[in-house]
């Protein structure tokens, strides 16, 4: 006799994962490509974004900006060219194209042919970073559409930026956008207990209001960390697609602004940006201050890539199952959706506004008692250990 | 979720609790232009809004909401899918 699988009744039927597509589109928004110090070297920059290659270069009134990369000639890579004058010189043929777009002169020709223009992508210096305006219609952004002047940056009182960037692979960046909401995973994947939650996506914005606490059990891991026993108050905000900038304030003191960004490379791959700036704390130097900043950012590195490892081998999901006690996944990705469509087939409840205040009472009922466990535990084996040292010692 | 008036500005909401401490609230209409006290932190705090003040939500409706759960004209529901913005 062979066995045969049992019918499943209702009740038990299998959820099954709905994994869906990574969309072909790519984002309509404003999207941080880097520090515009970075671009400002007299040399042509190479930029793999939106499926294409792009280029960045800085003009002699200090504008930086940005064409397609392959000269509309015999496509030739104009970041491999040189900046001569106000323009960029394709390496091929030596042809000459402004920031405008157009192509302003061909030394070995008597004119310039008709309809000389290539694409040129608008831009944004704004809080010392460089933005590039994507829409896959064409169009510009509205006046709401605006990335905010962080009004501590280029203060005294402030550090400059600590930078990072990285390539993320196989991965669609809504899995980054996805962390807006998930409250859970700040405890199992960041070691750090969301303490009071709260999201509110508006037009253009998606926000995370947080307050949390670093797990007791992880002292003596590498993780960010704003002091044992410290509550820490975060705010963070995207600014359309891609561009989230969050204030952090810690009991002792310690303020942080961080921006977590990134553009698309292709429907699979983003390159990942994040910087902090930190507020110097009395007494500092500017010297102590940036190093601060930089361990923040370091800080801050270790933390994305405790994202990057659940990232590389899980699966791309349509459907999540949620319980009562996760954050509005489904909310979060309608409001999403609307920087993936045309703007006439933007609807009412992509941009409404929508509140959710997460109840972490039963989260935290249970975190606090692992904790408890974990840290009895370590106790048990370390005075376990001590004790089998002072055995084994007489016998070395 | 549920409609339900401000007791303090009478402005329309969905709003729908999974737990005394779960509040969900659909806005119907712009939240600047209908609720009084986000337009007027918006006015105030539109500089601020980068750094924070846009987590702030409104105490009255909070308040509404809590209370029509207490007096059980708001019962407790399970998780549920996104509600379109727009009343039927």
């Amino acid at each position: 006799m062979t066995m045969t699988k049992q019918q499943t009744t209702d009740d038990e039927e299998v959820r099954v994962i709905d994994a869906g597509a990574n969309p072909t589109r790519f984002a309509r928004g404003w999207h941080c490509l880097g520090l515009t110090d970075s671009f400002r070297d007299g040399k042509p920059h190479e930029v793999f974004a939106f499926g294409s290659k792009l280029v960045v270069w800085e003009d002699s009134t200090g504008a930086l900006n940005l064409l397609d990369s392959f000269c509309r000639h015999m496509g030739g890579d104009l970041s491999q060219g040189t900046i001569k004058g106000d323009e960029i010189a394709c390496p091929f043929h030596d042809w000459r194209w402004g920031g405008d777009g157009k192509c302003k002169q061909i030394p070995y020709a008597r004119r310039v042919p008709m309809r000389a223009r290539t694409r040129s992508w608008p831009t944004l210096e704004r809080n010392g970073q460089l933005f590039v305006w994507h829409d896959p219609e064409g169009g510009a952004p509205t006046d709401d559409e605006v990335i905010p002047h962080i009004t501590n940056y280029g203060t005294d009182a402030w550090t400059d930026w600590n930078w990072n960037s990285v390539l993320i692979e196989e991965t669609h960046c809504r899995e980054l956008v996805d962390n807006v909401v998930d409250m859970a995973h700040f405890y199992y994947v960041h070691l750090n207990q969301p303490l009071h939650f709260r999201n509110i996506f508006e037009g253009h914005t998606a926000t995370q209001e947080m307050s949390f606490k670093p797990r007791a059990d992880m002292a003596g891991e590498e993780f960010v960390n704003f002091g044992e026993d410290s509550v820490t108050q975060s705010y963070a905000t995207y600014y359309g697609p891609s561009y989230m900038i969050n204030s952090l304030v810690a009991e002792g003191g310690i303020e942080v602004v961080l921006i977590n960004c990134h553009y698309p490379v292709r429907p699979d791959a983003f390159v990942l940006q994040y910087g902090v700036i930190v507020k110097k704390l009395p007494g500092m130097s500017n010297e102590q201050a940036q190093e601060m900043a930089e361990q923040f950012g370091q800080g801050t590195m270790e933390t994305f890539e405790q994202d990057v490892a659940i990232w590389k081998t899980k699966s791309r999901i349509d459907n999540p199952l949620l319980c009562e006690d996760d954050g509005p996944v489904y909310q979060l990705r309608r409001w999403y959706k609307q920087f993936y469509v045309d703007r006439e087939d933007v609807s009412e409840d992509m941009v409404r506004r929508f509140e959710f205040d997460v109840d972490v009472t039963k989260a935290n009922e249970y975190w606090d008692r692992e904790v408890a466990e974990n840290i009895d535990r370590q106790r048990n084996a370390s005075s376990a250990s001590a004790s089998a040292t002072a055995v084994a010692a007489p016998h070395a | 979720m549920q409609k339900i008036l401000c007791t303090q500005c009478g402005t329309a909401v969905l709003a729908e609790k999974y737990s005394e401490q779960h509040t969900s609230v659909q806005w119907l209409d712009d939240a600047f232009e209908v609720c009084p006290r986000l337009k007027q932190d918006k006015v105030a705090g539109d500089a601020l809004r980068a750094q924070r003040a846009i987590g702030a939500v409104c105490p009255a409706l909070h308040a509404t909401i809590d209370q029509a759960a207490q007096e059980g004209n708001l019962p407790l529901s399970l998780r549920s899918e996104p509600t379109a913005g727009v009343l039927q």
